[in-house]
């Protein structure tokens, strides 16, 4: 029972991990900190703290759904590596059933038709 | 602006992720607002993933701690019955008659180094990516502590004599905090001082 619950909480995503997912994906290569929250910035319309944009990359880590990779260090970056993330197969997969279940949800309610309501 | 070099220190001392800083580092285009804003945010969510990843961790360094705080006080009360004599003598030979706050501040003077030694004692036999277990503790003290100060506030809101006391309890909690906390972050990971910290340019 415990291992069920464990692994349904593995594969959900939450709606922040979410949108840092597709972030990443709408990159692709050169996928670090300050362009995914640019991104998110660009599309969710408010300045997102880079913390928190970290904190949901480390999760989506540990869920597998992302892989990462340390570049080398720059002067710029005082000498600090930068951290590439890149989607894994499973993220993909999660990516694309996320949608599909959000789409089965979103068709045919008629509180969101039109977008009067 | 580029990162101010404490704030990059902070980071490095709260065990915040070094991809992070760098990323931060490498916004020189940002306002100084902007830098502070997302240094503290990455402290704040470093230390509440630290509190609910290792939480019973920091339970324990809480007890530890309350322990270590309680040895401490024992000794602290024993070292001052050894040199109240001395120490009393010589006020009165320097023509200081009214003793409460010299001995308060002498007190502080022998505490700090022991609550300097608290803290890095929580943090070398609780070992996480944050100093997260000695926070826990501080704040663990403040709550223990608060009702007593409730009522020293009051009474000096009440009766301005009472001010003094208040002022030399509020001081001593603030020695006691910062001393704890430096103890805590001296056992981290990283330079301890600022000016070793890698540069920001």
């Amino acid at each position: 029972m415990f291992c069920i619950v464990e692994q349904m909480s593995r594969e959900l995503l939450g709606n922040f991990e979410l949108m840092v997912l597709l972030a990443v994906l709408r990159i692709g290569e050169n996928a670090y900190g300050v362009p995914i929250a640019d991104q998110l910035r660009e599309n969710a319309g408010r300045d997102v703290l880079l913390g928190s944009v970290y904190a949901a990359l480390e999760r989506l880590e540990a869920k597998g759904f992302l892989a990462s990779s340390l570049g080398a260090p720059t002067a710029e970056r005082g000498g600090r590596a930068k951290k590439c993330f890149t989607v894994t197969a499973t993220g993909l997969r999660v990516a694309r059933e996320t949608q599909r279940t959000l789409t089965k949800l979103w068709r045919g309610l008629p509180a969101l038709q039109g977008g009067s309501r | 602006m580029s990162l101010p070099r404490f704030a990059a220190w902070l980071m490095d001392r709260f065990g915040v992720d070094e991809a992070l800083v760098g990323d931060l580092a490498e916004q020189t285009s940002r306002s100084a607002y902007w830098s502070w804003w997302q240094t503290f945010g990455s402290i704040v969510i470093a230390l509440a993933r630290d509190w609910r990843s290792h939480w019973v961790l920091t339970c324990r360094a809480i007890l530890f701690g309350m322990v270590l705080h309680s040895l401490q006080h024992t000794f602290q009360s024993w070292l001052w019955d050894q040199v109240n004599m001395p120490f009393s003598q010589m006020m009165f030979a320097i023509g200081v008659r009214h003793l409460p706050f010299p001995a308060a501040a002498a007190n502080m003077l022998l505490a700090i180094p022991a609550s300097f030694c608290v803290g890095w004692l929580i943090a070398r036999l609780h070992p996480t990516r944050t100093p997260a277990p000695v926070l826990a503790f501080l704040v663990a003290t403040w709550c223990f502590a608060s009702p007593a100060y409730a009522r020293q506030a009051s009474n000096a809101l009440g009766d301005p004599r009472f001010r003094p006391y208040l002022a030399v309890q509020l001081i001593g909690i603030c020695a006691f905090s910062v001393s704890v906390l430096a103890g805590g972050l001296c056992r981290h990971r990283g330079y301890f001082f600022p000016w070793k910290l890698k540069s920001c340019r």
